[in-house]
């Protein structure tokens, strides 16, 4: 077949004029990629790029070292170049389905997986992937089928085993999911794996399970750490210890873990949280300040601050720490809506709906963005502002449609339907918050208000019996905090 | 020629050059009343610090006019008064002025850390009890008919030695004429008081800090001065949680007396007369236990009135600021509905911490309105907050008739503009002429007594009921007055708002003075026989006495 000749062009000239040309720049990339310099790769399959910029080829090369360099937004437009040169390159949708999964643009990953799955039905790789996303969709139904029809696979990540457990449990197979944990995950003996699958035991109720791996990892952790102390490996030990309730080991690791490395923000923020989930908000307060003081330019450290700051309710001063870590890191919705939220509790309003308006311009793909936006609205409507109730409806949707797993907007419009009136409509969405969020006790409580008025009375006493178990399960021992 | 019409105009209606009256007047210091509150304010941040205390309406003395109550709170291990603190009666002397009589009725001095009041004639002797509540115990002194009190708590069988106890309320719950007595209790006395900082400042800590509550405590009146606790065999003691205030009224109607109790951070309950001696919680029935996230308010005051004029009785609860106060309409039926948003209780209490909350027909158009006091609990909070404030100004809400309510600051008076930290809120008729008065009372420092400058524009009718065969104060009675077009309904309920006792006699606002000069009223007693009485003139207050059954 002859190339067209506007297409020879560029060759030729480069060519004549001694200029390496695309497939030489292409090369040189993939040479380097190879020998792990992934920014002269990148720069390399740059150029290919610019001088063919229709190969899929260099395209899908581009798009694939932009991925391993996390620069993950870069390498999605990349490779939906090429998908859109070559629709049937499945290897290049595989690829670009794992950056939006890992970008959280879930919907769009799981269309991709699904395309891929029509053309190679029980293709391993995309199947494993279409588990994951599924899992983080909360249809851990389908999660489970997809996960579960590729053992070998799931087995070699922990990660993977922890996605298959969750979805497990959350579909009623609470005996597989913990034997997929303390046998499957605790064959890797990665501590971080083990502590990761810990905290899915935890949120499933099977506090067994979830203190015996949380004790493994901790095991794990206290040989790697006398062997090799690490500050990092330190602070997830102390996250060990407090998942098990055991406070003071926690201190005294997370105390190590500072020793070793006083200039680590993390070992502050993971301080600090710890403390202010024990309503031990004074000192960690203190803590928030020493982690500002030892990293003032942290983006996290100022958002500890202002975290603890806000639960002590000084409003005042979270708006100025929330401020100063937009300033470090403009590029987080969640210090944003964080500061606008902030502001309103301080009674800020005009400068909270300014900053939630900016903060949807910058950020249109934010989920979070959009919901805390609306339940501030919904606070205004409740005082008899009707414009504001069908604008927080709108961005309540826009909120659920950019992810789904949320289920807040689906419980903030099942209990608006509620208070129309509209009961069956209402039920189908408090329905959905509650199967999104299952360990929500607010969802189970008004889905029962919901069948209730439906005529539903076992439907309602059931959800009622969640609601009150789950409660009684919210009252901490430990509570000093000021009013 | 025009400027005479003018001037014609002027003479002719005057009022139209005249600013409004303020509804209410501060009359606390041409009353005499110059007591003053201390609650022991110290480093510890102790939570009872501020949480009392109450004041009470009560014809100590039996000549017709209301007399007054006020608890003081008392010294804590850091928070000592540099004079003796005391409780205050004031006799009034009928002419605007009341005489301090504390020590000589002998009521001036408890043992404890003082909260709340409430007072009834237990004994039927015609002469008001009176119940202090308190940290950590309760007193018990029974009016001596000649000006005096006797402390009888000792033998009265009443156990509250240890406990935290807050509101109280008197009714008949077994329909056998004798005033029975609940009693709210917050939280078990902690053995070291919690601690708690903001902006490095020792503050209160938050109810949770104190554990999960207590049980309330209900005592069957064995009619011969002692009491027998029935908490258990009633069912009342069943749930523990951290109750604060409590109202007396039959919710559903079937002529036996229920118990809603505010509670603080727990669930409110809604204690259903079983008509056995035995009560059930129907709070999660009538959606009242928890707001429509399924979390507990931090319910404080409670009051109930007919609302919206359908005839049954609706409740108003104050809660904590961001929360807003709840506002639930009886249907007849379970569940309530929650009228709080659409009644503009919402958008009118958002930024209050509010404690005592009464209805009250202030305009006596025949519609219930509600008084509120507030405060919060944070001394510092104004630094960190632009929309809050420590000391916050009392509200007067005006029912449209139809359970929407407007707020009156700008015709209230002064009070209402501005900002007291206030707990107690107490309504009375204390200068007989037809309209709702007020007392509250405030953390540390004078009270506020308010006389009504408006309810005499309006016809009204003062009804003073007295039972025979129920309890002489016809607690429990639901009474019915008929006007062209429209029944007003009323309920002589125990308790209601917060560490406060009321004037338990029933004032009927009649609307404009065109209407008819006379009125017909049914009685329902609080043991179900039902009296009619027709003729009653309106203008003054009418005595009715309970019919016995062959009249």
């Amino acid at each position: 077949m002859r190339l067209p000749w506007a297409l020879l062009l560029p060759i030729t000239l480069a060519a004549w004029a001694g200029v390496p040309t695309a497939s030489e720049h292409a090369g040189k990339g993939l040479d380097l990629a190879q020998a792990g310099d992934l920014k002269g790769a990148e720069s390399e399959l740059r150029r290919a790029v610019s001088l063919s910029p229709a190969n899929p080829e260099y395209l899908a090369d581009l798009g694939s070292i932009l991925g391993l360099e996390e620069k993950l937004d870069e390498s999605i437009v990349c490779l939906e170049k090429v998908l859109k040169i070559n629709p049937g390159d499945t290897k290049v949708r595989r690829d670009l389905a794992a950056g939006q999964w890992r970008t959280g643009r879930l919907q769009a990953a799981a269309a991709n997986l699904e395309l891929i799955l029509k053309a190679k039905p029980g293709d391993p790789p995309s199947t494993l992937l279409l588990g994951m996303v599924r899992e983080n969709l909360r249809d851990y139904a389908k999660a489970a089928a997809l996960l579960g029809s590729v053992p070998d696979l799931v087995n070699q990540h922990p990660e993977s085993i922890s996605a298959l457990a969750r979805s497990l449990y959350n579909t009623g197979q609470p005996t597989q999911a913990k034997e997929l944990l303390t046998v499957d995950l605790l064959r890797h003996a990665d501590a971080r794996g083990i502590y990761l699958g810990g905290g899915i035991a935890a949120q499933a109720g099977d506090s067994d399970t979830a203190n015996s791996l949380f004790a493994e990892a901790a095991k794990l952790l206290t040989d790697e750490t006398s062997r090799h102390p690490s500050s990092e490996a330190l602070n997830l030990l102390a996250w060990c210890y407090y998942k098990q309730g055991k406070f003071p080991e926690t201190i005294r690791a997370m105390d190590q873990a500072i020793a070793l490395d006083s200039s680590r923000d993390s070992n502050y923020v993971s301080l600090g949280l710890m403390l202010a989930d024990r309503q031990m908000l004074a000192v960690a307060a203190s803590v928030a300040q020493e982690a500002v003081r030892k990293a003032p330019n942290s983006y996290r450290s100022h958002m500890l601050k202002g975290f603890v700051e806000a639960k002590q309710g000084d409003y005042a001063a979270a708006v100025a720490s929330y401020n100063r870590a937009i300033e470090l890191n403009p590029d987080s919705p969640e210090a944003s809506f964080n500061l606008a939220r902030t502001e309103w509790h301080a009674g800020m309003n005009a400068e909270s709906e300014a900053t939630f308006e900016q903060a949807l311009k910058r950020f249109p793909q934010d989920a979070l963005t959009h919901q805390e936006y609306a339940l501030m609205l919904l606070n205004r409507a409740e005082k008899g502002d009707s414009a504001a109730e069908a604008r927080a409806v709108v961005l309540l949707k826009k909120a659920s449609a950019l992810d789904p797993s949320l289920s807040e907007p689906h419980f903030q419009i099942g209990n608006l339907l509620l208070q129309q009136g509209k009961f069956a409509q209402s039920a189908q969405e408090l329905e959905m918050a509650a199967k999104l969020n299952p360990k929500e006790a607010k969802a189970h409580f008004a889905l029962s208000r919901a069948c209730r008025r439906l005529g539903l009375s076992a439907k309602a006493a059931a959800e009622l019996a969640i609601y009150q178990d789950l409660k009684s399960h919210e009252e901490k021992p430990l509570e000093e905090k000021p009013i | 020629m025009r400027r005479w019409l003018v001037l014609l105009a002027c003479a002719a209606f005057p009022a139209w050059n005249q600013p409004p009256r303020e509804i209410f007047t501060d009359v606390t210091a041409d009353a005499g009343i110059a007591w003053n509150r201390f609650n022991g304010e110290s480093p510890d941040a102790l939570l009872i610090e501020m949480k009392g205390g109450g004041a009470a309406f009560l014809d100590f003395d039996h000549d017709g006019l209301l007399d007054v109550f006020l608890v003081n709170g008392g010294d804590t291990p850091r928070g000592r008064s540099a004079t003796p603190v005391r409780n205050a009666l004031y006799r009034n002397l009928g002419n605007g002025h009341f005489e301090d009589v504390s020590a000589k009725a002998g009521v001036d001095k408890i043992g404890f850390y003082g909260l709340g009041v409430s007072s009834a004639d237990f004994d039927n002797d015609g002469y008001p009890d009176l119940l202090v509540t308190g940290y950590s115990n309760a007193a018990l002194f029974h009016n001596n008919g000649n000006g005096t009190f006797t402390d009888i708590t000792q033998s009265s069988g009443l156990k509250e030695s240890g406990k935290w106890a807050t509101s109280a309320a008197w009714f008949d719950f077994d329909r056998d004429g004798l005033l029975d007595l609940v009693i709210c209790h917050y939280a078990k006395i902690p053995e070291k008081p919690p601690h708690c900082e903001f902006q490095g400042k020792p503050t209160y800590c938050e109810p949770k800090s104190y554990g999960t509550g207590d049980r309330l405590a209900l005592y069957r009146n064995n009619g011969n001065g002692t009491f027998t606790d029935v908490s258990a065999p009633s069912g009342v003691d069943k749930s523990i949680g951290r109750s604060l205030g409590v109202v007396a009224v039959d919710v559903n109607d079937d002529g036996w007396t229920d118990l809603f109790i505010a509670r603080d951070g727990s669930p409110n309950l809604l204690l259903v007369n079983q008509k056995n001696g035995s009560f059930q919680d129907m709070a999660m029935d009538a959606e009242v236990a928890y707001n429509e996230a399924g979390a507990a308010k931090a319910g404080m005051g409670i009051d109930a009135a007919d609302i919206t004029g359908n005839g049954r009785p609706g409740f108003f609860m104050t809660t904590f600021e961001g929360e807003y106060h709840s506002l639930f309409v009886n249907p007849g039926v379970f569940p309530f509905d929650d009228w709080t948003t659409q009644s503009h209780i919402a958008r009118l209490t958002e930024h209050y911490v509010g404690w005592g909350a009464k209805f009250l027909d202030y305009d006596n158009d025949g519609s219930m309105d509600l008084m509120i006091v507030s405060g919060h609990v944070n001394t510092i909070v104004e630094a960190t907050r632009a929309n809050v404030t420590y000391k916050e100004p009392p509200l007067l809400l005006r029912n449209n008739g139809k359970g929407i309510f407007e707020d009156m600051r700008e015709l209230a008076g002064p009070v209402f503009q501005n900002r007291y930290a206030a707990r107690g809120l107490a309504v009375g008729d204390f200068d007989n002429d037809g309209d709702p008065d007020a007392i509250f009372v405030c953390l540390q420092g004078a009270p506020v007594l308010l006389r009504n400058n408006v309810g005499q524009d309006n016809a009204w009718i003062g009804l003073q009921l007295q039972g025979t065969r129920s309890n002489r104060d016809a607690i429990g009675s639901k009474l019915t007055l008929s006007l062209p077009g429209r029944k007003l309904t009323r309920w002589i309920t125990g308790g209601g708002s917060v560490f406060s006792s009321h004037d338990y006699r029933v004032l009927f606002g009649l609307g404009p003075k065109s209407g008819p000069a006379a009125v017909n009223v049914e009685i329902r007693w609080p043991n179900g026989s039902v009296q009619t009485v027709s003729g009653l003139r309106r203008g003054s207050y009418q005595k009715i006495v309970e019919q016995s059954p062959n009249h």
